[in-house]
């Protein structure tokens, strides 16, 4: 079930999100040529600028609009009147919070990819070569061990769960703000800003006790371990808190759904 | 498009009455088979549940009866249309009467007013 | 309310004619209940939107929830539909506590549309057929031909009346064992109406009931078999409709007005 909630989510993001990736390759593209077939004539600054400047407009439009989708997209469908449809579904409430969270860090990433393809298209030199390609990777990975991998995957990880804890923190909030009958956006970011307010708070209590402590021991165990290794450690540590985190955020927010689900 | 029913009596046994007026008129013939319950129930525009009580009870009166695995049908007992046809009539009759006497035309008045009526339209 | 020298309690708006004895369900206790309430009570902060409800629902019946705005028919509608928790007390549905298995026998028809305007018509049959397996694309498709609604539409292009009789369709094409209507018929013209009532009187069968929660009730009561009055939160009411009927000699309707008197 939680695949096929996952697909129409993403089939329902897809309809408004993959125009405006496409629209931004293309006007990437359009950049790149005008920029090869303008060059020499007159009034083509204007024109470059003015190409250039839809770019930017649209690349920035392009993180704004994914990450306002994924809001919106939880606030209609889950809080609003979909939420009707999407809650007496025979599915459990946390599979339809992954459903949601997955293809939130799913369009970010994408939104990400896209725009790096944007900026490789937008400056693709015919003189590029395929083989300069392969060459400039070779180059890059040949000096890692396969440790390296390790740590690049775990990189990759904390992405993840970082995205992911900021996504439920996101969806805890407007599942707070639900709780109103009324001006419920208002609380909604109401709680954003306290919850934010907390868990700064919380984390300078935390480290400001045992930060003699946590500094000690951490550099002690550092110490007992090779370069590398201490790399992997602290890599999969952060990763750990950042669950942590996630768990601390999802928890809440799974219990308000479940329990106190407020659709009009 | 349904069939007419007052709110303020049971359903059933208005759908009684009207099944049975149907048969009495001859509009639904002697021997003729009844649809299923469930395609009274949508011509009338009612619940089956109600429309299975009111056959249930019609064939307690005989006007319907049932056969096993066939269907219902109604009855080709001619003795007993016209005793059913009678006994309606006669109530019709009733009620003319109390009528007339609720205008203060008396029994024997709305007898003759009655047989004027008649000559009259021949 | 006044107390008898009993001790006992009856509502003193509520004509005595209206409390008769539900002798009809009593012969069909033997059956499960589909849907069964146990003291259930529902407080929102200090109100209390479900006051202690026990309710006995069985299968094979189309029945009235009746109520005017705020006795607590939503509710109980949500309850059954696993949306919200009991405060306390009981809920079954077919003797299932509300979750992921009673949502797969319970087809729920809310008040306003609960569809996402952008997708088609063919698209929401699909999903109905990807998430319930009792859906019947047939009997969907058949009905959303007989009334001329194309497939390829988007939702937000059909008229509020069709776009209702859609998620109607949508409802009635599953083969589930408790529908919930949520006050069906309001807000649509008269030849949708009964287009409506047919639809529910077609889908009736033997192993499901229908519930429709209503306060247009002169419309509705000639398909009811049984009508449950619900006032603030408490049932004043639960009984046969054509047995009210004989021994009150009013209409559903006339009746309600009587028991609801402001």
């Amino acid at each position: 079930m939680l695949g096929k909630l996952i697909k129409y989510e993403m089939k329902s993001s897809a309809r408004y999100l993959l125009p405006l990736y496409v629209s931004v390759l293309i006007l990437a593209v359009v950049n790149r040529l005008g920029a090869l077939w303008l060059q020499n004539m007159p009034g083509s600054s204007t024109w470059e600028g003015l190409l250039m400047f839809f770019y930017v407009l649209l690349s920035i439009s392009l993180f704004v609009v994914t990450g306002v989708g994924i809001l919106v997209r939880f606030y209609h469908n889950l809080l609003g009147q979909e939420g009707y449809l999407m809650f007496t579904l025979p599915v459990s409430t946390s599979a339809n919070l992954f459903a949601k969270l997955i293809s939130a860090i799913f369009w970010i990433i994408a939104s990400m990819l896209v725009f790096f393809l944007s900026v490789l298209l937008l400056t693709f030199s015919s003189t590029w070569q395929i083989s300069d390609i392969i060459d400039w990777v070779s180059r890059t990975f040949s000096g890692f061990e396969l440790g390296a991998v390790f740590v690049l995957l775990e990189i990759c990880l904390l992405v993840l769960l970082s995205l992911a804890s900021f996504v439920l923190l996101c969806y805890l909030s407007m599942s707070i703000g639900q709780l109103a009958n009324r001006q419920k956006l208002l609380l909604s970011v109401a709680a954003f800003l306290a919850l934010q307010v907390v868990i700064s708070t919380l984390s300078v209590i935390f480290l400001s006790h045992n930060a003699a402590w946590l500094s000690t021991s951490i550099s002690a165990w550092i110490d007992s371990m090779s370069p590398q290794a201490a790399i992997h450690g602290v890599l999969l540590g952060s990763c750990l808190g950042a669950l942590v985190e996630c768990a601390i955020l999802y928890i809440p927010c799974w219990l308000l759904l479940k329990n106190k689900l407020n659709l009009s | 498009m349904s069939w007419d029913f007052q709110t303020d009596r049971p359903i059933y046994s208005q759908i009684i009455d009207h099944i049975s007026q149907k048969i009495i008129c001859g509009e639904y013939m002697p021997g003729y088979r009844l649809p299923s319950v469930r395609d009274m129930a949508n011509q009338a525009g009612v619940n089956p549940n109600t429309m299975q009580r009111a056959l249930s009870e019609l064939e307690k009166t005989g006007l319907v009866r049932v056969e096993r695995t066939a269907g219902r049908y109604v009855t080709e007992d001619e003795e007993l249309l016209q005793q059913t046809k009678s006994h309606l009539a006669e109530k019709q009759i009733e009620a003319f009467f109390n009528q007339m006497r609720q205008l203060g035309v008396e029994p024997e008045q709305a007898l003759a007013l009655a047989q004027r009526y008649v000559n009259e339209k021949k | 309310m006044e107390q008898t020298q009993n001790g006992e309690f009856t509502p003193q708006t509520v004509p005595e004619t209206a409390m008769a004895p539900v002798s009809d369900n009593r012969a069909e206790e033997s059956t499960a209940a589909i849907l069964s309430c146990k003291h259930l009570v529902k407080q929102y902060g200090g109100n209390p939107a479900l006051a202690g409800v026990d309710l006995d629902l069985p299968s094979g019946k189309i029945i009235g929830l009746l109520g005017p705005n705020g006795s607590g028919k939503t509710t109980l509608l949500k309850l059954a539909c696993g949306l919200i928790p009991p405060t306390s007390g009981e809920i079954l549905i077919q003797g299932l506590r509300p979750g992921i298995e009673s949502k797969k026998i319970v087809s729920f028809l809310p008040e306003k549309t609960y569809l996402n305007g952008w997708m088609r018509v063919n698209d929401i049959l699909a999903m109905f057929k990807d998430f319930y397996a009792d859906f019947s694309l047939e009997t969907a498709k058949e009905m959303l031909a007989n009334l001329q609604i194309d497939e390829r539409a988007r939702l937000k292009t059909l008229s509020k009346g069709t776009q209702e009789k859609v998620q109607l369709i949508l409802v009635m094409s599953r083969r589930a064992k408790l529908y919930l209507l949520d006050e069906p018929i309001g807000g649509v013209d008269p030849a949708a109406r009964d287009y409506i009532l047919r639809t529910i009187i077609k889908n009736y069968n033997e192993q499901s009931t229908i519930l429709i929660s209503t306060h247009l009730i002169s419309e509705v009561e000639q398909i009811l078999d049984q009508a449950v009055f619900l006032n603030h939160g408490k049932i004043v009411v639960n009984a046969p409709v054509d047995v009210l009927r004989e021994q009150s000699g009013k209409s559903l309707d006339a009746m309600f007005r009587e028991v609801f008197k402001c």
